[in-house]
């Protein structure tokens, strides 16, 4: 495990330059800036330029300190327990660009054991990634209109490649896998609160039982398996005023039942209140089914992406608790993670309403 | 014995009032963000002030209405912690008892009778207990929280 926290710019341009060169030729590294992001991970923006002055634009994705995939400690390290390191990440990012998936081309990648931690170097695309200016702004309204069926087309051709050119280090989660995962995730945050903390307290999620309950009687057994993004939703797209431009976020890619990708963008979380789009709060759902039919995609049953819905909000709700978790547990101090703990009562309340519709 | 005025609701509003007033306008970036976050959680602990024991009560009796009565004839996986507690609820004085742990208890029970499909017959009633709860818990978190609504979806 580096231990390469809060490393400030000249330092993270010194530990890189190396790279650079031996995989660019002789070069020189400029504007290199954190670009704000998630708390696990680090983006950082530069441009390299070379010695006859071409520029190439560029994003390094990093881990500080020890937070690359989860250790043997499973989700109590912090980490989603099939969550990919970066060097898998970069390898599964090579193999759906090689697909012909909108996805940024990645050109090189450093193990844990680098000064930098475990990280990749990929190009950058131009455009937008915060979902709010998505929804909202009209430069982006075209975009807007053709989302859904742009997000059914790239989902087909994610969930065809053939699994057998996949990184080996992808796990395999089934329906059942991920019902199992977060069932322990649920009973074992509330294990912990009883067993180690002063208040001494489980903590019981009845509309998290009926969810659980709903979802072990209506499972999609007999799904194929294949890719799944496992965190495709805006935020988590660069667009442009025509449409998508790339994916980002491969951390969370397993194999399973695709039908999952197309559930999880349907969630409320992801419509950033524009409820009248169910899909991404953008679109259709009938645009995404049929992007999905047209692009190669297996028929779409709607029943299945709800069930994936219902799982899916199921799943941000116990993620919530999960966020409370890790500043409760003392993994990391962030008042701002208890917060989100108080949030998952609004997946309940949607929960109830979508195994009452269902 | 009663505190000194101010009340803790009161102390909590002046506290957010000075964050949201006078220290926000001064901060940018991250900061920014974890100031109306602080700010919101004194929201939060304020409406759990006003609204919280009443809540409590109220998912109690739903409780009880649910599983009191009969829960030992049911005995699908019963916790049996939870069910001498609940005993102790039934019938003692309710006053006597510790809401909190009345409370655990019985969520313990309903937890597990749903898990087990216990339950799977009395749906309509599980169901308006578990959103009444819910509703209570969002009127405290996040009272802005609408229900979902989809228009053409």
């Amino acid at each position: 495990m580096n231990q390469a926290v809060d490393l400030d710019p000249a330092r993270v341009g010194e530990l890189l330059a190396p790279d650079v060169v031996r995989h660019f030729g002789p070069a020189t590294i400029e504007h290199l800036v954190r670009l704000s992001g998630g708390a696990s991970r680090e983006t950082w923006s530069f441009d390299v330029v070379g010695a006859d002055g071409s520029r190439r634009e560029l994003i390094l994705r990093r881990d500080p300190g020890d937070t690359g995939s989860a250790g043997p400690e499973g989700w109590r390290g912090g980490k989603t327990a099939y969550s990919l390191d970066r060097e898998t990440e970069a390898e599964l990012q090579r193999v759906v660009f090689e697909a012909g998936a909108p996805v940024a081309r990645v050109h090189f990648s450093l193990p844990a054991e680098h000064s930098l931690g475990g990280c990749y170097v990929m190009d950058r695309i131009a455009g937008e990634v915060l979902a709010p200016r998505i929804l909202r702004d009209d430069a982006f309204a075209g975009a807007r209109a053709t989302m859904a069926r742009q997000c059914g087309e790239i989902l087909a051709g994610l969930h065809a490649i053939d699994t057998t050119r996949l990184p080996a280090g992808l796990t395999r989660m089934p329906v059942r896998a991920l019902l199992a995962y977060y069932r322990d995730l649920l009973d074992g945050i509330s294990d912990f609160y009883r067993d180690q903390t002063p208040v001494a307290r489980p903590e019981y999620h009845p509309a998290f039982e009926l969810a659980f309950r709903w979802l072990e009687q209506h499972c999609p057994d007999a799904a194929p398996a294949g890719l799944v993004h496992g965190d495709f939703r805006n935020g988590n797209f660069v667009v442009g005023p025509e449409g998508i431009r790339a994916v980002l976020d491969w951390e969370l890619g397993h194999i399973g039942d695709g039908m999952e990708d197309l559930g999880w963008l349907c969630v409320r979380a992801w419509r950033f209140g524009q409820h009248q789009h169910p899909v991404g709060g953008f679109g259709r759902r009938e645009d995404l089914f049929a992007g999905y039919e047209a692009a190669g995609g297996r028929a779409v049953d709607p029943k299945a992406v709800h069930f994936w819905e219902v799982f899916g909000t199921l799943k941000w709700g116990i993620v919530c608790q999960f966020q409370a978790y890790k500043h409760l547990s003392g993994l990391i101090d962030s008042f701002e993670h208890m917060a989100i703990g108080r949030r998952a009562c609004e997946n309940e309340l949607d929960l109830l309403q979508l195994i009452e519709e269902a | 014995m009663p505190q000194d005025r101010a009340t803790a609701d009161e102390l909590l509003a002046g506290v957010a009032a000075f964050l949201r007033d006078e220290v926000l306008p001064q901060l940018g970036g991250a900061s920014a963000y974890k100031c109306r976050v602080a700010a919101n959680i004194l929201a939060i602990v304020q409406r759990e002030l006003v609204l919280g024991s009443a809540a409590d009560r109220a998912e109690l009796a739903g409780l009880q209405a649910l599983l009191g009565n009969d829960s030992d004839a049911r005995g699908d996986a019963i916790d049996d912690i939870a069910v001498r507690m609940l005993q102790a609820l039934v019938g003692q004085d309710r006053d006597e008892c510790d809401t909190r742990a009345a409370l655990d208890a019985g969520n313990a029970e309903l937890c597990a009778q749903i898990r087990s499909g216990a339950l799977d017959d009395r749906r309509a009633e599980i169901f308006a207990h578990v959103r009444q709860t819910v509703r209570d818990k969002l009127a405290i978190a996040n009272p802005k929280y609408p229900a979902l609504r989809e228009h053409g979806g």
